[in-house]
Parts: C-alpha cells; structure tokens; sequence
C-alpha cells in the first residue's frame, strides 16, 4: 500500500496534470466559441437586381455605384470601413460610393456621428447619408451591418454581400476582391454583370433592424 | 557550503559548486520570470478586457445592444487563459511546469488579443514581443512550447476555420510559410540568445564557485591568521603583562598606545592616564627636554633608541633603562616603537655604594700606602744610620773584641733589615701595592751581581757555588732586575743555608720567544737536605719553613718563599720546588722578560781574537768544566779538560811543544793538588805547555797575589765570575801576555807577568769620580762621602737642591748623588733644573736618586725628573756603586763604564727596596 506521502508525490503531478487538461479544454471551448462567433455571418441582404428607383441614395449615372449599409455603432463594421478604404483605393475613384448609416428609431443624428461615422468621413470621395429608421436600408433589402451593393454604371446589381473575412476582421476577403473586379474586368477574366450573377459574400455586422425580414435576414446573435 | 561539525567547511568540487550556483541562479531567473510574466499575464488580462471595450464594447440589434461577445471573452476566456499560469507562477514559482503553462497561456493571450483587436496586424508583433519575453526563462524548450502553441493554432484554425487565419477560405502555402517562418526566425534568434545567455550564466557561476572557492581559502587563511594573531596577541599579553620589565608602545608621534601593568607599577601612572602624550608627566622634569630631545633624534631615523633617566612617582624618584626599537612597515616608514623599561632605582643605588665604597678603598689603601711608605721611611732611615755606621766603625782600628761586638751589630742590623724588608715587601704584595719597574738590564750582570752576594757565604762552607747560564739566553733584556735578583737571591740564599756540603748551581735557560718576549727558565739545585714530601705543597705559604726546627735552626720570617712567589707570578711566571732523588732539591722558577731591541749596553766586542785557540779548563768539580766548557766553546775556542791535577799535568805533558794551549784555567780548590801546585809543578815539566794561566778560587788567601806573581798565573779572580768578567779577564791577560811575548828573551821563555790581573786591577783601571752628594742628613752625609772615597772617588757636598745646582755652576762633577726629600728644594725639581740647563748648554751628568721612601711610583717619579738610576736608603756599598755604573752607562750608553761593584771579598746580600 503506497505511503500517503507517496500519494502525495504522485497526486500533485496528476492534479496538475488535470488542472492542465481541464485549462485547455476550457480554453479551447473558448476560443472555439469566439471564432464560431467570428465566423458566423450575419443576415444576407436581398437587393433589388436593379438600382431602387425610389431610392434617395445620389448616383452619377453611368458610373458604377457601390452602396454600404452600416449601423453607427457596430463594431465589426470598423473593419468593413477599413475595407472600403481599401476598395475606394483600389478603384481609383472609378466607383460613386455611398455609405448609409441606419439611426434606428429613438437615436438622433449626433448618436449616428461616431467614430465610424468620423472614419467613413475620412474616406476620400465617400458620401455619407443618414438613413433614419433604415429606410433606404430596406429599399436595398440590406439587413446587416457592413452590407456592401454593388450596382454597375446601367444601374444592375453586380454584387451584393461584406467585405471582411469575419467579424470585424480586415484582410483578404472575397468581397473587396469581388468589387473591385467588377470594376476592373481587366483585371479578371470573367465579368459578371448579370444580377442574378451577382457576386455574394457572407456580411459579417451587427443586425441594422431591431426585427427579423422574411428575406432571411438575420440579426447579431447575443 | 556544507559545515562540518568542527567548524571546517567542507567544500564540493568546482565543478559541482558551479553547477550547484547555475541551477540556482536559474532557479531564481525563473521564479523571477515567472512573476513577471504572472503580473504581464494580470495586465495582458486587464488590458485585453480594456480593448473588448474600447474596440467592441456593444452588438447591436437596430437599437438594441448588449454587451459584446468579445467583452466576455475578454473577461472570462481571457481569465481562463491567464488564471491557470498566474496561478502556477505563485504557488510553484521556478517550476518546469509552470514557465511551460505560462508560455502556452502568452501565446493563447495572443491569439485572444489578436482577435479581441480584429486581427490587426499591429496585434501580432504580441506574439513576437511574448516568444521574446519567454526567452528571459533562457529555455529554448518554453520557446519551443510557444511555438507549438502558436504552430497547433493556427493549423487547427488552418484546417477548421481557415478564413480566421487569413481571411479566406483556402490559403496558399506560401502564406503559411511566410507565418511560420517569421515564428521559426524569432525562435532561431532567440535559442541562440538563450544560449549565449546560459553560457554566460555557465561563466558566471564558474567565476562564483571560483570566487566562492577563492574566498573559502581566503576565509580559512584569514581564521587561521586570525588565530595566529589572536594567539600572538594573547601571548603579547601574557608575556607583557607578566614581564618583570614594563612594556610600552608608542605611535609615530611619540604617543602611549599600550602599557602594561609594571609600567603602571613603576611610573605610577595608569595605562589611561599614560595614553597619548600623558606619560611624558611620569618623566622628570629635569631630564624631560634631554630625553625628548634624543628620542627625536632616533625617530627621525628609525633608530634603536636608549636612555636611562629618572621617572617622578608618589614615591619619589626612580631611575629606568629604556630600550626602544622602531616598528616599520613593509616601506620601511616608522609605525612607532616598542618599549621596554626597567627600574634600575636599586642598581643606581648600589652604583652609588659602589662608588662611596671604592673611593673609601682608595682612600684606604692610599693611607695604607702612605703608612707603609713613612714606616718605611721610619724605619729605614735609622736603620741606614746603625748599619752605615757601623760599617764605617769596622772599617777603623778596632781590637779584636769591638770588631767582633761591631760584627754582631752590624750582622744583626743586616738581619733585621731583611725582615723588615721581607715583612714590608709582603705587606705591599699583599696590599695589591707591589709594582714591577720596567727597566734595562743585563741579565747575567744580574745572576752574577747576586751570586757574588753569596760567594763569600758558600765559600765558608765549602759549596761550589755555579752559574750556568745558556748561551742563547739573551742577556739584554726589560724587566725590573731589582725584584729578580730579590727572587735568585732568596733561592740561592736558602740553597747556601740549607747544604752542607757539595754544591748550589744556578741554571738559566731560554724559553719560548714571542712578540719582543722571552721566557727565562732558572733552576736553583742544591745538594742540601732537601724538603719533606709532605711540606712541599705548603713551602711556598706566608710564614710557613719546611717546618719549625728550620726556624730555630736557620732562621727566617717564613715570608722568602711566599714574596718570591708572588714576584715571580707578577713577573709573568711560577715557581715549584721538586725533591732530587739523590738529595738536596730543585727550586725552578720562570720570568717573563721584554728583549731589549736595541741593547743598551753592548757586550763586550772582543779585543783579541779568540777563536781558535786552545784552551784547558782543570776544574775538579764536572759542572763548572761543563759550563766553562761550553762558554768557551762558544768562544770559538778549542777545549780541553781535566779533572785534577794529576790529568792536567798528564795532559800539558803529552801535549806537543809545537802546539801549546793558549789558556789555561785552573781551579786553586782542588782535592790533593790544588792549583797552585799544579802550576808549579807545570812551570817545572812544561814550561810552555799551559799558555796564560788563569786562577779561579772560591775564596782569596793573603798571599795569594805574591804567589801567583810569583809562578806567573796572569789572573787570579774569585768565584763565582760572570762569563763576560771572565772574557775581559782572559782578553787582558792574552794581550798582556801578547805584548810580554813580543818582548821575550830569544829563549822564548815565558816572561812572568809583572802585573797580576785580579777583580780589583780591573777595577782600578776604571777612573775615579767627582761626585757631588746632595744630602740634608749629616748621617747620610758622612756614610755616602766615606763610602765614595774609599774608592778612590772626590766627593762634593751640598744640603739641599738650591745648593747643588750653585755648586753645579761652580765646579765640574761627574757624577751627582741626589737625595729626594731636601728642604728648600728637594732632588726632583733640582733633577729637572739641571736637565733644562743641560737642554740649552748640552751634555748629561748621571745623577742617582737617594730616597728612603717606599711609595708606589717612586722610581717613575725620579727618571721623569730626569735621574739615571736609584738606590734607597740604608745605603750599602754595593747597591750605591751599582747604581752608580747604572747611571754612568745611561749617561754614556755607547762608552760601557763601571766603577768598583766590590771588593775582592765579595759582595753583600743586595737588597733594593722599591
């Protein structure tokens, strides 16, 4: 019968053992959870294949005109601005790009002017629109924050879909690739230009409406 | 460090110590990492919750928000990822374990960070920044681990979830390599800084453990000096403080430092009261500035330092001896001194009695000195007055009943003149007082001098009486004869009184030569009755004969043996007596005598060459032919001897008419035919045979003159004859017989010589003297004038010194007789006016001091006033003639005078006294 010191000798590595096991699985399920988070997307918008007619949002005709819907204050949209930075840049002032920020019902305009906002103001040939209550959200049928619609210089919709690789992530996207393709066919070898081959992409934001759209939209988990 | 139980330190290898300092130095650079990295991990936690809020603080539904996912994470999974390492690092600091959990944790913050912070590219340098932190455990296998960590996320998230590793669905190779790669590089520079900073750890514990070893010896060396120095120290102040002497130290300011008790006992000041400058208060004040001033003196020099001076205590004063040696350092600058100090209070006192008791000693034997100088003087100047009368009053008509009464008178005085002599002489030897005068002298002159004082008295009994002196003894020497002559002259005096009948010879042999020195070996034989065996170990004692009927018998003091005894050790040598196995004894005495390098009196050069003739000595006795014998030969004469008459005759007739002896010597005092009969018997049968003829009697006859004139015997002398009166006696009566041959009848017959050569002819041939006698005492006066003129002297008198040196301008004298002590001006300062006259005008006349005193110096005192010789009161004929040729051959060192010693009968006992 071992001694209860040998016990202890042998406990003490064991337990620390467990401890050690039990740590990571935590941690593990931890982060998995944070980068299920990170991955998940929210709701895809359904945009109408054509320029909204009613829609208030300013075009110069004939120019392709790309259309970001973000909620003021999600955080992963920081990373979709950055992304547009990237896309205005890329694209060399070839786009009209217009970005709206939804103020949901209850928040002024001074609530929507955050440090988004300031950001997306700082993007070079980037007109920013208040869009009370998301009604022009809803015109382009955007239910997330970071929706980018790509509409080409005849008005169809080219692409529709986000331009971060995940939750508040910048880097190498499909989205910015997209865009900035279609503005730049020579740049590839296909060019997509009809609506029902639109390029879409996972939008990764918070939810711009409090309620649920019966177009699939889906809003930020908790 | 183990210890041991004796105190010792057991010390591990090198190499063990080193290793043993690594493992803790590592030990204590992962404790140390370790909470460092627990407290970055709380603030990686804090700062992670920080960013969820800054970055992502709310999700929003329209206008609804809640709190950000990523705000939980932040909190809780951050937590999570930080609880467990910051746990580890505070319960199990330093542990393997924990630095590998911490590691795995940093790299889990990272990505948490990274993805709280959306990826932002300025995020990940957290990763590079904790693989550089983790490299402060200098452990490649924590990098190792991180790097694991880093490597299985972003593979797990490469496989699942490839768009949260690069934002698309598929990656290109390149770019996980790119990821890897910059991870791998990091971890290349890192595990070759590890290295580098375990080798320098290696190095720095080796340079411990060495340290370590090094201070060990250090340690050790220092306890054992400690030790020595505590032992050291412990005996200082044992032997201090037992030392029977008081011990001081003082500093290079001349400062007390240290003082043990006996110093306190001996200056009556404390050690605390002495410390500092406070001991000079024990000094005296009188010998303060003195000694202050001499122990700067040596301490400017480092030098020893004594004195001896006197402290002022309760108790009065005390005399101490101090002794300071310098203490240096290794530069030889003065530390200060050691003292030593000894109270000499008693020895200064017994110095003081000393003093007092030797100045009372002097003072003493100088009363004792002039005591015995006035009794001297006392006794001997009546005394002079009784034996010079009465040897004046011999000298007239007397009848046969004066002259006999006169004898006894004056053998009596004679007698009792040497005991007061002898008891005087004792008296002084015994008091230290008897000194040796160092003078010029001959020393067969001497031996003969005193064997003629005896002549007369072994002639009367019948004795032979012989000298026999070597001929390499070396006649002129330094020493004081007076005192040698005391010595011989008692020997033989008591050789003579004790033999009836055969003979007394006094050998003189050379002894050993060294640095200007002889050694003078003398024999004393006799044929006497010899001493008892038992009586021989005690003869040399004061007051002790052979035993008491010697006393009723011969008489004496008893002192002789005992004074010639002392005189001889003071003369450097010894006297012993031995019994002769055919009677009689043997008295041997030595004497250390100076080799005059330049004698004064040369010997007489021969005036006729007596090499090569042939002589015959006819002498009954065997030593006086052997003696002659070997004298003559030494001569470079031919010798021939007979035993008596019978063989003389014998041999003169055998002996070829051509070849006749040049000299014969006979004895007159032979059995059956003595000399006279045989030289008539010899001028019958051979005329020619026998030469010049010379007579040696042991005792004149009257008549004897007429005879030997008659039968033509040149000389007739009286024995004993020194060698040289014997060669002068022989050279004159060759020469004399030299002229007579020349003026020989052509016969050739022997011409008679019509002078015959005897002791007094030679004397008269001398001249005769003016004498100027400086005598206050109308005794002396008559005694000395009287004395003078019986030998054919002219004798001037003056009374005092004034009166002398009138005299001296007056008339010319050849000689002066000068008493000492003269009123008005006594001998000394006459003496020494007359050498200053004779400084300016030239010439020396002799001058003999005449003095009764028997002080010590008395003789130096008379030649440094410039007199020539000495002779004290009583006066006797042969001390004053004596003194005379001494004075006579001073003043005229290369001309040899003498005037008349004695008469023909022989001399008197001389006795000096000095």
């Amino acid at each position: 019968m071992p001694s209860t010191l040998a016990l202890r000798r042998l406990a003490r590595p064991a337990l620390l053992a467990l401890l050690v096991v039990a740590w990571i699985a935590v941690v593990g399920i931890g982060m998995k959870a944070l980068l299920d988070y990170q991955v998940r997307p929210g709701a895809a918008a359904q945009p109408p294949v054509t320029w909204p007619a009613a829609s208030a949002v300013p075009r110069t005709a004939g120019k392709p005109a790309l259309v970001l819907m973000a909620h003021p204050k999600c955080p992963c949209t920081r990373a979709t601005l950055g992304e547009l930075e990237g896309i205005v840049a890329d694209t060399r002032g070839a786009l009209d790009v217009s970005v709206l920020f939804v103020i949901p019902r209850g928040f002024d305009r001074a609530w929507a002017h955050a440090d988004l906002w300031q950001h997306a103001a700082a993007i070079p040939g980037v007109r920013l629109i208040e869009d009370p209550e998301g009604r022009e959200a809803q015109r382009f049928g955007a239910y997330t924050s970071g929706q980018a619609l790509l509409y080409d210089g005849a008005g169809r919709l080219a692409f529709a879909g986000g331009i971060t690789p995940g939750r508040g992530h910048e880097g190498d996207n499909a989205g910015r690739d997209a865009i900035v393709a279609c503005v730049r066919p020579q740049d590839h070898t296909l060019a997509r230009v009809a609506a029902h081959e639109a390029v879409q992409t996972p939008v990764y934001g918070c939810a711009l409406a409090s309620q649920n759209t019966t177009q699939g939209g889906r809003r930020c988990p908790k | 460090m183990s210890e041991v139980a004796n105190g010792a330190t057991a010390q591990p290898s090198h190499a063990a110590r080193a290793a043993e300092i690594l493992g803790e130095a590592r030990l204590a650079l992962h404790t140390q990492t370790d909470r460092m990295f627990a407290a970055l991990m709380g603030l990686q936690w804090l700062a992670g919750i920080a960013a969820a809020v800054w970055l992502s603080p709310r999700t929003w539904i329209g206008a609804t928000s809640q709190t950000h996912l990523h705000v939980w994470a932040a909190i809780f999974l951050g937590g999570a990822i930080s609880a467990v390492p910051i746990a580890l690092a505070l319960l199990r600091p330093g542990s393997p374990f924990t630095r590998h959990v911490i590691a795995a944790g940093q790299m889990l913050t990272s990505a948490l960070l990274i993805h709280l912070s959306g990826g932002r590219i300025e995020t990940h340098f957290h990763v590079f920044g904790s693989l550089a932190f983790l490299a402060f455990y200098r452990d490649w296998k924590v990098l190792t681990t991180a790097s694991a960590v880093i490597a299985t996320d972003h593979i797990l998230r490469g496989i699942y979830w490839p768009q949260s590793v690069y934002g698309v669905l598929t990656a290109s190779p390149w770019r996980a390599f790119e990821h890897a790669g910059w991870v791998v590089f990091e971890d290349v520079v890192l595990f070759v800084a590890v290295r580098q900073g375990l080798r320098i750890m290696r190095e720095t514990a080796d340079q411990r453990a060495q340290l370590e070893s090094s201070h060990h010896v250090v340690e050790l060396q220092v306890e054992e000096r400690t030790r020595d120095l505590r032992y050291s120290e412990e005996r200082f102040r044992l032997l201090s403080a037992s030392s029977p002497a008081g011990v001081f130290e003082m500093d290079a300011q001349g400062g007390c430092t240290y003082a043990n008790r006996r110093w306190e006992e001996i200056s009556g000041l404390s050690f605390e009261q002495s410390q500092g400058q406070g001991w000079i208060q024990a000094v005296h004040p009188e010998d303060r500035n003195a000694m202050y001033a001499a122990w700067s003196a040596a301490a400017l020099d480092g030098q020893p330092f004594e004195r001896t001076f006197r402290l002022r205590t309760s108790g009065g004063e005390r005399w101490v001896s101090y002794h300071a040696a310098p203490r240096l350092d290794g530069q030889r600058a003065r530390l200060g001194y050691v003292s030593s100090i000894e109270d000499i209070t008693q020895q200064k006192q017994a110095e003081a009695e000393l003093i007092r008791a030797r100045e009372a000693a002097l003072e003493a034997a100088r009363l004792k000195s002039e005591f015995l100088a006035n009794m001297s003087h006392e006794i001997r100047t009546p005394l002079n007055g009784v034996i010079g009368m009465t040897e004046l009053v011999l000298e007239t008509e007397l009848t046969e009943e004066q002259r006999e009464y006169l004898s006894i008178a004056q053998t009596s005085g004679d007698l009792l003149l040497a005991v007061i002599n002898d008891i005087l002489d004792f008296s002084k030897i015994e008091a230290g007082r008897m000194d040796l005068d160092v003078i010029d002298f001959s020393l067969r002159g001497c031996v003969d001098t005193t064997l003629k004082t005896m002549a007369l008295r072994a002639e009367e009994k019948g004795l032979e009486l012989i000298a026999d002196i070597g001929p390499d003894v070396p006649d002129a020497l330094t020493g004081d004869p007076t005192r040698l002559r005391q010595v011989l002259s008692n020997l033989v005096s008591n050789a003579v009184k004790f033999t009836e009948q055969g003979e007394v010879v006094v050998a003189v042999r050379a002894g050993e030569e060294h640095g200007g020195r002889v050694r003078v070996d003398f024999s004393v034989t006799d044929t006497g009755i010899g001493i008892a065996t038992e009586k021989v170990e005690t003869i040399f004692e004061a007051f002790r004969q052979a035993d008491s009927s010697t006393t009723r018998k011969y008489g004496g003091t008893g002192l002789g043996l005992a004074i010639s005894k002392r005189l001889t050790e003071l003369m450097g040598g010894g006297i012993s007596v031995e019994r002769r196995p055919q009677g009689g004894s043997v008295f041997r005495f030595t004497v250390d005598m100076g080799v005059q390098q330049e004698p004064a009196v040369p010997e007489r050069g021969p005036s006729v060459p007596l090499a090569g003739l042939d002589v015959l000595v006819v002498d009954d006795n065997a030593t006086n032919r052997r003696i002659f014998g070997e004298v003559l030969v030494g001569w470079g004469m031919r010798v021939e001897q007979a035993e008596s008459a019978r063989a003389a005759l014998a041999l003169l007739e055998r002996r070829p008419p051509t070849r006749p002896f040049a000299l014969t010597i006979v004895d007159c005092n032979m059995p059956e035919t003595d000399g006279f009969e045989l030289v008539e018997r010899v001028r019958e049968r051979a005329p020619k045979s026998a030469g010049t003829i010379v007579m040696l009697t042991s005792g004149g006859q009257p008549g004897d003159a007429a005879r030997c004139r008659q039968i033509g015997i040149s000389a007739y002398l009286s024995k004993p004859i020194s060698m040289g009166l014997l060669r002068e006696v022989i050279e004159r009566a060759l020469a004399e017989a030299g002229r007579k041959l020349e003026a020989a009848t052509p016969s050739g017959s022997h011409s008679r010589p019509s002078s015959l050569i005897t002791r007094h002819s030679l004397a008269e041939a001398r001249r005769s003297l003016h004498v100027l006698l400086a005598e206050d005492n109308a005794v002396n006066q008559v005694l000395a004038s009287s004395l003078l003129r019986k030998h054919g002297h002219r004798v001037s008198i003056a009374n005092h010194g004034l009166e002398a040196l009138e005299l001296l301008e007056r008339d010319r004298f050849d000689l002066v007789l000068m008493d000492v002590h003269m009123p008005r001006m006594g001998g000394h300062e006459a003496s020494r006016r007359i050498r200053e006259r004779e400084a300016a005008s030239g010439g020396r006349l002799p001058i003999v001091a005449l003095t009764a005193q028997a002080m010590k110096g008395d003789r130096e005192k008379c030649f440094e006033a410039g007199m020539d010789a000495y002779v004290s009161k009583p006066l006797k004929s042969a001390e004053l003639f004596a003194a005379i040729d001494d004075a006579l051959r001073r003043s005229a060192p290369a001309t040899p005078r003498a005037t008349a010693t004695e008469d023909e009968d022989g001399g008197e006992e001389m006795r000096k006294a000095a």
